[in-house]
């Protein structure tokens, strides 16, 4: 007699129920030896579902169907020589950009993933951190073969692992990562399964996508499409993963609260690189960050997501205020002092055109005329002297350089700092040195870039492009560079 | 060897610069001269933001000035 198909619920439930079981031979404690120690209480491990019930048979099959799909893209993407279709190639300064971001992002989450996926000890959250992995690897994997079609023609592309875990810059994204992989599981769960994916995401593939579709980059918006199906269900894991740790004992509250804290603020940091391409590298722009910000982060993340979780004493996150403050500034302090380095750089940098200026006029308004149009004029300047002369200060905390105003005064660096075991340690922000105070002991270890090549541990100075993975074409300025003067030629060529 | 930031206002991000604490001010005063283009003897400085005012035969660290200490050039 045929055997009767297994319902998709009891297929779920076999392989997320019935495969977690009482160790026997070991105490629990021994089994999740990480379990405790963040002081989360969890009494029912087991009433905790993933709303998507993915099981391994119907993620295999949804996810070769995805495969089989952005693979005939993506070879067409290559036989069409559809970089040539881009608005221009300045587009591809953010790719190079986001390639140094998110492929080790990407590849981090993945190990962040498995980390949870063998510590959590609720199996609806182990399998979907699990498949989560699993999809991170996708990504990485897929987005490095996409990228290096651009990789044939354009200059910035050819070291993306040397540059993402060396290049100066790119310490941002790494230490923000590996902060992550380095909390307890369920602060891994907290950091990226809620303060970037569900906070954050969508700035990244729809904000973010909607520019790559304008400028008709057809790699970034493949790359978004494959990747966004998996993205909801990873959101989907935040929010269970919060509500899970909300619901199941009030003393999680204050634990989770300073978590989604300092998330809140760690993503809120890390996305100025994003807020730099929408504003500023984006020829043809689609929308910017002062309304991305307004759209997913006011409406959505503070008064929507915050507001549905005050049931469970929830709060908006420590120095939101702040981050509403700075959304008409962070994209160009990003821009201003990019422009200055872009000797030291894997990516061109440009001052903005005459077209770029009347955007930004349009979206800034007076904080444009009052303040950025007149910080580009006087870096402009014949005289001024454009390469920035040395190392900057970074932030302890973020690592960015300490580029951002005080909150109360747009016109004043702000400065923060503490002292700890004799030593000096400084913060671009309220948020960062928050952070910093509260487990000094992990940020004091922080690996800050400027500090290390002046110690000698970069190597020899004359040879720091070659130990960040860039060739000093990689630099300079976009409208001098070999990649704007090669794309004019291709598209006269292929008109 | 130690670390001292300076920041000339309105000018950020600061610079990281690596310098001697037995140094004396006559000598460091030419770096930052050089850097930001201005005569040392004529800014306004303060150190963190207490007012600092350099003699140029004391060294760095008879100043106060200490590891990671941050410089401030602000008119």
């Amino acid at each position: 007699m045929a055997k009767k198909k297994r319902g998709l619920k009891e297929e779920y439930n076999l392989l997320t129920r019935d495969l977690d079981w009482e160790p026997s031979y070991v105490p629990f404690e021994e089994m999740y030896p990480y379990v405790s120690f963040e002081g989360i209480k969890i009494h029912n491990w087991d009433r905790w579902e993933d709303p998507f019930r993915v099981t391994v048979e119907n993620y295999v099959r949804i996810q070769a169907e995805k495969e089989r799909k952005f693979h005939a893209i993506r070879e067409n993407i290559d036989m069409m020589q559809s970089q040539l279709d881009l608005t221009d190639a300045r587009w591809l300064e953010a790719m190079k950009l986001f390639a140094g971001v998110a492929f080790n992002g990407e590849y981090n989450a993945h190990r962040l993933f498995q980390y949870v996926s063998r510590h959590v000890p609720i199996p609806a959250i182990r399998f979907a951190a699990f498949t989560q992995s699993v999809d991170e690897l996708r990504h990485v994997q897929n987005e490095v073969l996409l990228f290096n079609n651009y990789n044939k023609y354009f200059q910035g592309f050819h070291s993306w692992k040397k540059v993402s875990h060396r290049h100066w810059l790119m310490s941002v994204i790494k230490s923000f990562f590996e902060d992550a992989m380095t909390a307890g599981p369920f602060e891994g769960l907290a950091a990226i399964a809620f303060g970037f994916e569900v906070a954050f995401t969508n700035i990244l593939f729809v904000t973010m996508g909607s520019t790559a579709m304008a400028n008709n980059d057809l790699c970034y918006t493949a790359v978004g499409f494959t990747n966004q199906s998996d993205e909801s269900r990873h959101m989907t894991l935040g929010m269970m993963a919060i509500r899970a740790m909300l619901e199941e004992d009030p003393d999680n509250a204050p634990i989770v609260q300073k978590w989604l804290d300092k998330w809140f603020w760690r993503s809120y940091r890390a996305f100025t690189a994003i807020a730099y391409i929408l504003d500023y590298v984006a020829p043809k722009k689609v929308v910017s960050w002062k309304e991305a910000f307004e759209m997913y982060i006011e409406d959505q993340v503070l008064n929507g997501l915050f507001k549905d979780l005050e049931m469970f004493g929830i709060r908006k996150p420590l120095y939101y205020e702040q981050a509403i403050i700075e959304k008409d500034r962070i994209s160009h302090q990003a821009a201003l002092i990019l422009h200055r380095v872009s000797h030291v750089a894997f990516f061109h940098t440009f001052a903005p055109t005459a077209e770029d200026q009347v955007w930004l006029e349009e979206k800034y308004g007076d904080t444009w005329r009052d303040v950025w149009a007149k910080k580009w004029e006087q870096q402009t300047d014949p005289n001024y002297e454009r390469n920035y002369p040395g190392l900057p200060m970074l932030c302890q905390t973020c690592q960015y350089p300490m580029v951002f105003a005080e909150p109360e005064d747009i016109h004043k660096t702000a400065y923060r700092h503490s002292e700890y075991e004799g030593e000096t340690y400084h913060f671009c922000s309220d948020g960062c040195k928050t952070i910093f105070d509260d487990e000094p002991d992990k940020y004091k270890e922080a690996w800050i870039p400027a500090h290390e090549i002046l110690s000698g541990n970069c190597g020899p100075a004359e040879d720091l492009l070659n130990y960040w993975g860039i060739d000093p074409e990689d630099g300079g300025d976009y409208y001098e560079s070999t990649d704007y003067k090669n794309f004019e030629k291709w598209k006269k060529m292929r008109a | 060897m130690i670390f001292l930031y300076v920041y000339e206002q309105g000018n950020p991000p600061a610079l990281c610069l690596p310098v001697n604490p037995e140094d004396k001010w006559a000598e460091f005063k030419q770096v930052i001269g050089g850097l930001y283009k201005l005569n040392a003897d004529e800014a306004k400085m303060t150190y963190f933001d207490e007012p600092f005012t350099p003699q140029d035969d004391r060294t760095l660290a008879e100043l106060g000035i200490k590891h990671k200490g941050l410089l401030k050039i602000v008119g």
